[in-house]
């Protein structure tokens, strides 16, 4: 699941990159570029999420508002 | 799971059945229920918050990344000058603009030009209407990848000439290509 994650996220991000690399030098873009991958890796990697909501309780709430 | 979950959660759900996968399963679950298909959507949808969080949470930090890494690059680099850096004599000009040669205004040759690069065909018959001064100025930028500084010293220009030259021609480049 991990991996996955790491893959759909990094490529969501990919534009972002892209455009932050633009701003540096030339010759650090590869650097840069490397950085913030590992970074972003790194932080999918330790990260703990707090409570995430529940389907099905989100259902509920949303139907509530055409009652 | 009241409150701002309320404007959120929408959204949320919104994005995640829009997915086709998402929405059959959904589908299938309101024709049949099973508490596999029920655990199932609830692990895609949890999976799914967890995407959008990192990356909403990257889009702001990723940003804050970069600037330190521009900061440790400038520090690096003035803690560790390379030699070519160290400034030669006292008008300030360095080795490596003494190595390098001479630039005029006259297209140079050697390597390649902006205009030999460019595929796109609209791109170049803008670029190819610019004048020699703007086409030599976005090459040594753009592809020779040096500093403005260093461009301006060797010209025999000021800095600012530099870049206002590189911005009006790109603001050109910009207005032609539609």
């Amino acid at each position: 699941m991990d991996k996955k994650l790491e893959q759909e996220v990094i490529e969501m991000l990919s534009p972002k990159i892209k455009s932050l690399l633009r701003q540096t030098d030339f010759q650090n873009r590869d650097d840069l570029e490397q950085e913030l991958i590992l970074m972003v890796i790194k932080t999918i990697q330790e990260k703990e999420f707090n409570q995430l909501p529940s389907f099905f309780e989100l259902m509920e709430e949303d139907q509530k508002k055409y009652d | 799971m009241i409150g701002w979950w309320n404007f959120v959660g929408n959204r949320l759900l919104e994005t995640f059945l829009i997915e086709t996968e998402n929405k059959q399963l959904y589908n299938s679950y309101l024709e049949h229920s099973t508490a596999l298909k029920r655990e199932m959507l609830e692990r895609r949808f949890k999976y799914h918050v967890k995407k959008i969080r990192i990356f909403s949470y990257f889009v702001k930090t990723l940003h804050f990344e970069s600037k330190r890494f521009d900061m440790k690059i400038r520090k690096l680099a003035n803690q560790n000058p390379l030699i070519l850096d160290n400034a030669a004599d006292e008008s300030g000009r360095n080795l490596l603009d003494l190595i390098e040669s001479d630039i005029s205004f006259e297209k140079t040759q050697e390597s390649y030009t902006l205009e030999e690069i460019i595929e796109d065909k609209k791109l170049y018959s803008i670029v190819s209407a610019l004048s020699d001064k703007q086409k030599v100025i976005l090459e040594l930028i753009y592809v020779k990848a040096l500093h403005e500084e260093t461009i301006a010293s060797q010209l025999g220009i000021t800095k600012q000439a530099v870049n206002k030259t590189k911005k009006t021609a790109l603001n050109k480049i910009r207005q032609q290509y539609i």
